[in-house]
């Protein structure tokens, strides 16, 4: 297979039942699709599990996609329903001690100069540590928006909300991180 | 940019995620058994799966659960084999409407007495108990209920006595499935993914896929009655 080819050619040749034009399509999604499950359910071991199921159901599905239509934010919508059923399934509470320690290990020093890096280091911590401190459904929209670099409709599509709601989320959470970080949201 | 934009920028920046592992070749793994599926069907076989020994031999392993399981899955319906059935509730039909859209209907399905839209949109048609359709519940002798294949609402059936029987049919030409004499249960799913649980006991069932939409129709006639009521 040609890993060349362009998103829609490999949406193609899934339809037409190419398992390794799929493979090339989970390859190039995967990161992004294992991340959104892991700001859903606050776990890796569970993102795992979201995004590995995801991806068979998008599979399985396949022929019922719009192929007007981008392929990541239906993927992505896919991946955030299975990751909040999982949490709903589960009847498991929000285990902020697995983020915390996600967290823990995930800043890591710029590559600049050492004093840099450890202000950056730092200042990252505490603007991470109040995004999570905000509440859950503006929490999402910012790791999405900001961490992910999801654009407003695939949020919206991720999050199962009109992209007026976060438009209106998304500016709620800035203003409460600008008063939690002192700092001007302009 | 902004003193919070850059924040937020270098907080990005300095984020390392976890891991994803090797979800690409998990993946493939697991959709090799759909792909035989789907060969099988292009094929056109019909295949009767009434061999309760069969079913529990296949079903000691996981791996070949999964791919019946996958393989059993047609249009917006999945067919679990050998999942726990919960006790059964309710069913909630929505709000009651004289609106039933486009959907084409054969046979005495185009008969229904009432027609019902749930919160997600999907459309139930109900049809009263007569000679013609025996009781399944409480004065109703069939229930249909018909998902846009394109919008992503999938029911998973849950099956967990595999001692009845689970055929594959057609329905005006395309791939069918009928649980008879099986205890299970539905949950509606959007996408794949569960989003409401009906948690429902159900009864005989016959699924197939039409023009885009997803029908399954539960009765208490035999195969052969359901499908000369559906498709005449």
């Amino acid at each position: 297979m040609d890993i060349h080819l362009t998103e829609e050619a490999l949406i193609a040749a899934a339809r037409d039942g190419d398992t390794s034009s799929f493979g090339e399509l989970v390859r190039r999604h995967q990161a992004v699709a294992f991340r959104v499950a892991v700001v859903i359910t606050r776990s890796p071991v569970e993102a795992h599990d979201v995004a590995q199921e995801a991806f068979v159901k998008a599979w399985l599905a396949i022929d019922r996609f719009d192929q007007t239509l981008p392929f990541r934010p239906w993927l992505l919508r896919i991946v955030a329903n299975e990751a909040r059923n999982r949490n709903r399934s589960s009847g498991r509470r929000i285990h902020r001690e697995n983020l915390a320690g996600v967290r823990d290990t995930a800043l890591v020093y710029g590559q600049s100069s050492a004093e840099t890096a450890v202000m950056r280091n730092a200042e990252s911590a505490r603007v991470v540590a109040a995004v999570d401190a905000l509440p859950e459904q503006f929490r999402q929209v910012v790791y999405l928006r900001y961490f992910l670099e999801l654009d407003e409709a695939e949020t919206a599509e991720a999050l199962s909300i009109p992209r007026g709601t976060v438009k209106s989320r998304t500016s709620r959470a800035r203003a409460l991180l600008a008063e939690q970080l002192e700092v001007n949201d302009g | 940019m902004g003193e919070l934009d850059r924040l937020l920028a270098e907080a990005k920046d300095d984020l390392e995620w976890p891991d994803h592992g090797a979800l690409d070749v998990e993946v493939l793994t697991r959709i090799e058994p759909v792909v035989l599926r789907r060969r099988s069907r292009v094929a056109g076989l019909a295949v009767a799966l009434s061999a309760a020994a069969i079913l529990i031999v296949l079903l000691a392993v996981p791996a070949t659960r999964d791919s019946l399981s996958a393989w059993l899955g047609i249009g917006a319906v999945q067919l679990e084999v050998g999942s726990e059935v919960p006790v059964g509730s309710s069913l909630e039909l929505g709000v009651e409407t004289d609106d039933v859209g486009s959907v084409p209907l054969a046979g005495g399905l185009k008969d229904y007495d009432r027609a019902f839209r749930d919160e997600v949109g999907r459309l139930w048609l109900v049809y009263d108990a007569s000679d013609d359709l025996p009781e399944v519940s409480e004065g109703i002798g069939g229930l249909l209920g018909i998902f846009d294949g394109a919008a992503g609402p999938v029911i998973r059936k849950q099956v967990g006595d595999p001692t009845g029987q689970i055929t594959l049919t057609t329905v005006l030409g395309s791939d069918a499935f009928w649980v008879e004499g099986v205890p299970h249960t539905i949950d509606l799913l959007d996408d794949g993914t569960i989003v409401t649980e009906l948690g429902r006991t159900s009864g005989n069932a016959l699924v197939w896929e039409q023009n885009g939409h997803t029908y399954r129709f539960e009765t208490a006639l035999s195969l052969d009655a359901a499908l000369e009521f559906v498709s005449p």
